[in-house]
């Protein structure tokens, strides 16, 4: 007997002979159980639940979010660990600085040392912080405003008359204080 | 009372309908499931599951279109489910390369009915090396002789998808046949 027809003697047999469910009855009253009673208690809720999430059923939406999931998570960890490695470098760089600011000016405070690093950019070209334009733009505007300001505030006579007096008062203060001394 | 009617009183939750329409096709639903999972129990519980699911689903069915195409898809789809989970946690049948299936099939009584263990045993040695989709299209085509549009509309596939898989569902039955028969 050749392959073919032993292919189709087999299947023959295979379609002959069909499963046969027994405990048939049984089966039903499973089934109808577990419709009846709950599906009662659960009609606004399952319904409710069905309409919100029933498009988690269909298969490539939820590949799509698994996919869009992993790729946030991906994302995430990336973004943690650039920002990690800049905080590194940024501490270290002023560590650097102020360790080497200890050498000339032990007086002065961190954050003076800082500014002072920044301003004199006497470091090497690792060691020093980079300010945006537009943060320097803005300080210098604030700079400008606040001397506008005051020259405007001079103008005013009876506050020009208070300077002047103030001025007048830590003068004769020095000069007091200097002859104390002497 | 015609499958129409059955179906447009279990629509309106007529449980009674409902009870009429399992006993009419649990039948039909436990040959799939067991010519697909070869296995009594799992089929047990895949028609319970699909009759739940056709409950809750009926309805969204149309009643003028054919009901055994929509609980094929139910029952296709959750054996599917049920495969992929296997595959992940696979049984082991440690006799599987020498089962006797040339006693289970026997030329001389072509009469010899078997039993559901057998026959899940013989569906099972021959399928053992088809993929998922190449089960389903060889147990709707060849065992269920369902046609090829059916078998589109049941499982989702194209036409050509479901020529090659039984092409290659067949060519790997035979392999079987020769090697154990």
């Amino acid at each position: 007997m050749n392959n073919s027809n032993k292919y189709s003697k087999v299947i023959k047999v295979l379609k002959e002979n069909e499963p046969v469910l027994d405990n048939k009855e049984k089966l039903t009253d499973e089934i109808m159980r577990r419709i009846i009673g709950p599906e009662e208690k659960l009609i606004p809720q399952g319904k409710f639940s069905s309409y919100l999430f029933s498009w988690t059923e269909i298969g490539w939406i939820r590949g799509a979010m698994a996919a869009a999931a992993v790729l946030i998570i991906g994302i995430f960890i990336i973004q943690q660990l650039v920002i990690t490695d800049r905080i590194n470098s940024l501490e270290k760089q002023l560590i650097r600085t102020v360790h080497t600011l200890n050498n000339h000016e032990p007086s002065l405070g961190i954050m003076q040392k800082v500014m002072f690093n920044m301003v004199t950019k006497d470091q090497a070209m690792e060691d020093s912080i980079t300010i945006s334009r537009s943060d320097l733009e803005e300080l210098l505007k604030s700079y400008s405003e606040l001397q506008e300001n005051y020259e405007y505030k001079k103008q005013d006579s009876r506050l020009e008359s208070f300077f002047n007096r103030m001025i007048k008062r830590n003068l004769e203060e020095e000069n007091t204080n200097d002859e104390l001394e002497l | 009372m015609d499958t129409k009617e059955i179906i447009r009183s279990c629509i309106n939750r007529d449980e009674a309908a409902f009870r009429m329409l399992v006993n009419n096709y649990s039948d039909f639903a436990f040959r799939i499931a067991f010519r697909i999972m070869n296995n009594e129990d799992d089929s047990k519980d895949l028609v319970q599951e699909s009759f739940i699911t056709v409950w809750n689903k009926i309805r969204d069915f149309n009643p003028e279109k054919n009901f055994s195409n929509w609980l094929y898809r139910i029952i296709v789809n959750k054996c599917y489910d049920s495969l992929r989970k296997k595959k992940r946690n696979p049984l082991v049948y440690p006799d599987a390369d020498n089962w006797d299936i040339q006693g289970l099939y026997s030329d001389s009584n072509p009469d010899t009915r078997l039993e559901n263990k057998e026959i899940g045993k013989m569906i099972r040695l021959l399928t053992n090396k088809l993929s998922q989709k190449q089960k389903i299209v060889f147990v709707l085509s060849e065992l269920e002789g369902v046609s090829r549009e059916d078998i589109s509309e049941i499982t989702g596939m194209t036409k050509t998808a479901i020529k090659s898989n039984l092409f290659h569902a067949r060519r790997k039955i035979g392999e079987m046949i020769e090697k154990h028969i």
